[in-house]
């Protein structure tokens, strides 16, 4: 049976590691789906992630269960992937090969995954930082405008908008990259 | 009724499902009406659809070198909170000299003066007979005085101490857990080697042993 994540972590409080590893599995790779569009920079997404999960572990004590744990998970994966960015404030221009995670399905549909998840990574890290932030908290967080306003510290009128924006940027520049509508039918 | 303007800055709320269902209701039936407004609905619905379809990359992240990070992570916040503990008793005895030694720092006449022990007797005028001799001697430092020193020293011994134990603690089990997993690993490991070598003697049954000339 599928433990919440609430009583994984009050586990792992009490000091089960094996809670602790659960949660890990469960939260990896949406974690990597998010760093990935918000860095925009693929090579990095490994070893941010190890850091987003090494900081958790180093701030168990502080959880409070008042709040969701997604929340506060995407809150440590924005700081860690704002830290690299402030350290390597290098366009996401050159996308090196990434090895994605369906890799059971035939090469002829892996290898257009991979060309989507190449254009995705070019056309959400070529929008500012701001728009491609409340993009990424919106859509692979789900967090509603009220709780990234409270984590960005930004109204949440200005983030709806910022994402009106930010998703009409993103639809004109996937078509110049030839992802048009009749593609992914 | 909802005019072209209003419903395309709606149509994002409206596909994350953040309009009220009036609203959305007024939304869809603009659309209804409007080729452009559709075609710009399909767009922003074909790219939140990319958004979904892009995978994740593959990331595992590495448990046991998770627990040896974490491991020299506590040990540096251990590290540097002793130092600051060993600045404060420093700092604590040296005020608590000063306090004994009754020092005196300070400016004086474009010179600087550093003095301790007791103030020097003021030269007492022409003997009179009944005039008093200099002030008082200041009383001598009781162990009162020294009492709210001993306190902070003790609460900073005190508190390293524990910080200590709860580090060495946390330590102890992120150590304990590393053998686990490496234990695991292990495990898989000669179950691996049992595998290959099984299927070794299966081929070999069936197809008889290889020349190494072949």
């Amino acid at each position: 049976m599928r433990q919440d994540d609430s009583e994984l972590i009050r586990r792992w409080q009490s000091g089960d590691a094996e809670a602790f590893e659960a949660l890990v599995r469960r939260w990896q790779t949406p974690v990597a789906r998010f760093l990935a569009r918000l860095v925009g920079r693929p090579d990095l997404v490994a070893d941010l992630c190890q850091e987003v999960f090494l900081r958790l572990h180093l701030a168990r004590e502080r959880y409070r269960d008042g709040g969701t744990f997604s929340t506060w998970l995407y809150q440590i994966a924005l700081n860690a992937a704002r830290d690299a960015l402030r350290r390597d404030r290098r366009a996401p221009q050159s996308l090196p090969e990434q090895e994605l995670a369906a890799a059971d399905e035939p090469a002829e549909t892996r290898c257009e995954q991979q060309e989507l998840a190449e254009a995705l990574d070019r056309a959400v890290g070529e929008l500012p930082e701001p728009l491609r932030e409340v993009l990424v908290l919106r859509h692979y967080a789900e967090m509603n405008f009220e709780e990234i306003g409270r984590l960005l510290g930004v109204p949440a009128s200005t983030l709806k908008s910022r994402f009106a924006v930010a998703l009409g940027r993103l639809r004109v520049r996937l078509q110049q990259l030839g992802w048009s509508h009749e593609e992914t039918r | 009724m909802k005019n072209c303007t209003q419903t395309k800055e709606a149509l994002p709320a409206l596909l994350y499902g953040d309009l009220r269902a009036e609203e959305a209701a007024a939304v869809r039936r603009h659309l209804d009406g409007c080729p452009a407004c559709r075609a710009e609905c399909a767009g922003l619905r074909q790219v939140q659809a990319l958004l979904d379809t892009a995978p994740a990359p593959a990331v595992e992240v590495d448990l046991p070198r998770l627990y040896r990070d974490a491991a020299r992570r506590q040990e540096k916040r251990l590290r540097r909170w002793r130092r600051l503990a060993v600045a404060g008793l420093a700092a604590a005895a040296v005020l608590l000299l000063a306090f004994c030694l009754r020092l005196e720092v300070r400016l004086q006449a474009h010179q600087l003066v550093v003095r301790w022990g007791a103030p020097p007797e003021v030269p007492a005028p022409r003997p009179e007979p009944q005039a008093p001799r200099g002030a008082p001697p200041a009383p001598g430092v009781t162990p009162a005085d020294l009492q709210p020193l001993r306190d902070l020293v003790h609460i900073l011994a005190g508190d390293v101490a524990e910080r200590d134990g709860e580090q060495k603690r946390a330590l102890l089990a992120l150590q304990q857990r590393l053998d686990v997993l490496q234990g695991q690993a292990q495990e898989r490991w000669v179950a691996a080697q049992r595998d290959v070598g099984g299927l070794y003697a299966l081929f070999n049954a069936q197809f008889g042993p290889r020349d190494k000339g072949e």
